[in-house]
């Protein structure tokens, strides 16, 4: 996520005459920031888990093959989390559904900010009616709850992680264009935007070198603050059945699962939803941090 | 101010319509063909083609959707495909308990939130406040229907305080209620504190201060007035997630909610119940909005321009 927010702050013309440079100044700001730290710190740990998940867990031997011997263990030495109602262990699963949890917010929120980048930029650099026709647009679509739209969604197209990307995806694309479009709005009529009309640039590529890499940082923050809730939508969809179906260990599906056996088996529903919880308290603490660090005053 | 709620209502025309266009052709979208479905595979082409006719299937997009919208303003909503009972007749049937359970969980993270928001507020950075902002950030990050898994483990298997499902008595109502007002409350806590923060440093407090008005006033009487409204904001935005929330939290605790009516209706593919419901829910959202913003102009003149 670092990465990603060196761009807009190191395109920003003004910053360079400075004594720091913005981003070292950012830095500084977000490492002294410790909920932060600790949130990219948790965050790291969980991409790595994600990233490495094969190699952790045997996906055929240790995720999806049932073993009917072992059913049902409470957690011990041997199964850390214990087994489920296929004597699968909960600790493969939950290590194998952080890689598709990951995958599902941060693909969602990439393809979502994305299109709102592209609408919002749009939008808010030409203005006038199709500005406004494209900001009613969305208006209508943000005054459909979310999950309610994601679970139209999913009616019509029917379970997968796809269609869940899609349902889940869809609702957000509003909230990006907004955020984009009044950032585009406040470097619009900036010097270098005009310079690089002057200079006879086209409108495309004005966008794209200079409103889109200055108008990035709210998005970033916000997209940030985005997988978290898209984890959330994602996995109460699965749990509603109608997302990703079983065996998949997705964390949702994993309680759906769960879900008949509270009475005996509390395990089985604790830690699927523990990585929930924590995954998207490292990302809410990340998204706090990143806000806080590139715009100490919206705190 | 008469002229101001008339021209917001006109406002929610297009709105209105627009949402049933969105739902509607997003359903639509839907693979397959509704009379095979409902007549089933077995069933003669001619027949199905039949009922594609009577149906008004083969009609172009725009006629079905100008049909829908007609029908819906007489508040038909179409039929179920799975009972053929009118959707209109479900929604009613159902969507109290709904709306109950959402209006339920609104108060109560009000309740919760608002004095918490304030306190913190007041005595920033203090024990209490520390807390209120760990609170919500975990409630935040909690799943909500987890939260309502771990409640019943805990209050009705474990200590058999509260029933773990159903939404009649008050018994019953204490766990759904609280598992759908935790994050909200998480969000009015923060916006209050914050909103409440913001006010705090303008001149009018201090002046406050200065005439030495005591602190309950200065909190209550010229804080809380003036930092209310993105409080109020933010409780007519989130009664749209409350009501997503409450299909899941529905889920949960099996209550017979028009929530439960609309996931068992995606599994049997009775698409209808799905579109109505939806539209339903979104149509009553907008009606929230459109009070919030009534009660806004109300609060704060300058709001009726």
């Amino acid at each position: 996520m670092t990465v990603k927010t060196e761009k807009p702050l190191s395109a920003r013309p003004e910053g360079e005459e400075k004594k720091e440079s913005p981003f070292k100044e950012f830095c500084r700001r977000f490492f002294r920031n410790k909920q932060a730290v600790i949130g990219l710190v948790i965050f790291v740990m969980l991409v790595f888990v994600a990233v490495f998940a094969d190699v952790l867990v045997d996906y055929d031997n240790q995720v999806i093959k049932q073993d009917i011997v072992n059913k049902r263990q409470p957690p011990s030495s041997e199964h850390l989390m214990g087994t489920d109602d296929y004597g699968r262990d909960i600790l493969a699963r939950v290590i194998y559904g952080t890689r598709i949890s990951l995958t599902i917010g941060l693909t969602t929120v990439a393809c979502a900010m994305a299109a709102g980048i592209v609408i919002g930029a749009v939008s808010g650099y030409f203005g006038g009616r199709l500005d406004n026709v494209i900001m009613r647009v969305m208006d209508v679509f943000m005054s459909i709850p979310s999950m309610l739209l994601a679970i139209a969604v999913v009616a019509s197209l029917g379970p997968g992680i796809v269609n869940i990307m899609i349902a889940v995806g869809l609702a957000l694309v509003p909230g990006y264009s907004r955020v984009v479009r009044s950032a585009v709005l406040s470097v619009r009529n900036k010097e270098f935007v005009q310079a690089a009309k002057a200079v006879g640039d086209s409108h495309f590529s004005i966008i794209l070198h200079h409103i889109i890499p200055n108008a990035l940082a709210p998005v970033i923050v916000q997209a940030t603050l985005g997988v978290g809730e898209v984890i959330i939508t994602a996995a109460g969809l699965s749990f509603l059945g109608l997302g990703i179906a079983p065996p998949m260990p997705e964390w949702g599906a994993m309680l759906s699962e769960g879900r008949e056996f509270i009475r005996y088996m509390p395990h089985l529903v604790l830690f699927p939803g523990l990585s929930i919880m924590i995954t998207v308290l490292a990302l809410n603490l990340l998204g706090d941090g990143l806000r806080d660090a590139l715009d100490p005053q919206m705190k | 101010m008469l002229k101001f709620v008339l021209k917001r209502i006109l406002m929610l025309i297009p709105v209105i319509l627009g949402i049933v266009l969105i739902v509607f052709t997003i359903m639509y979208l839907t693979p397959g063909d509704p009379a095979r479905l409902i007549l089933g595979e077995k069933a003669p082409q001619e027949q199905v083609d039949v009922l594609r006719d009577q149906m008004g299937l083969n009609d172009p997009f725009v006629v079905q959707f100008a049909r829908y919208v007609g029908n819906m303003l007489r508040g038909d909503f179409g039929r179920s495909y799975a009972t053929n009972i009118p959707v209109a007749e479900t929604i009613a049937e159902r969507f109290p308990k709904t709306a109950e359970l959402a209006l339920a969980g609104m108060f109560l993270s009000v309740l919760i939130g608002m004095p918490i928001g304030i306190l913190s507020a007041v005595k920033r950075y203090s024990i209490l406040d520390n807390i209120s902002m760990i609170f919500a950030m975990l409630a935040t990050a909690i799943p909500a229907f987890w939260l309502g898994m771990m409640l019943i483990i805990a209050f009705s298997l474990n200590l058999k305080w509260f029933p773990s499902s159903g939404f009649d008595t008050f018994r019953q109502m204490v766990l759904p209620t609280i598992t759908l007002a935790a994050v909200n409350a998480a969000v009015i806590i923060r916006m209050t504190r914050s909103s409440m923060l913001e006010v705090v440093r303008q001149d009018y407090i201090r002046t406050a201060w200065a005439k030495g008005a005591d602190q309950k006033r200065v909190v209550l009487g010229h804080a809380l007035k003036n930092s209310i409204i993105p409080v109020i904001t933010v409780i007519g935005i989130n009664f749209g997630s409350l009501l997503g929330g409450a299909v899941v939290t529905e889920t949960v605790f099996g209550i017979p909610g028009l929530g439960t009516a609309m996931v068992n209706a995606i599994r049997m593919k009775d698409n209808p119940l799905v579109l109505g419901s939806v539209v339903y829910i979104a149509i009553v959202f907008s009606l929230v909005n459109l009070a919030v913003d009534i009660i806004y102009a109300l609060i704060d003149p300058r709001l009726r321009e």
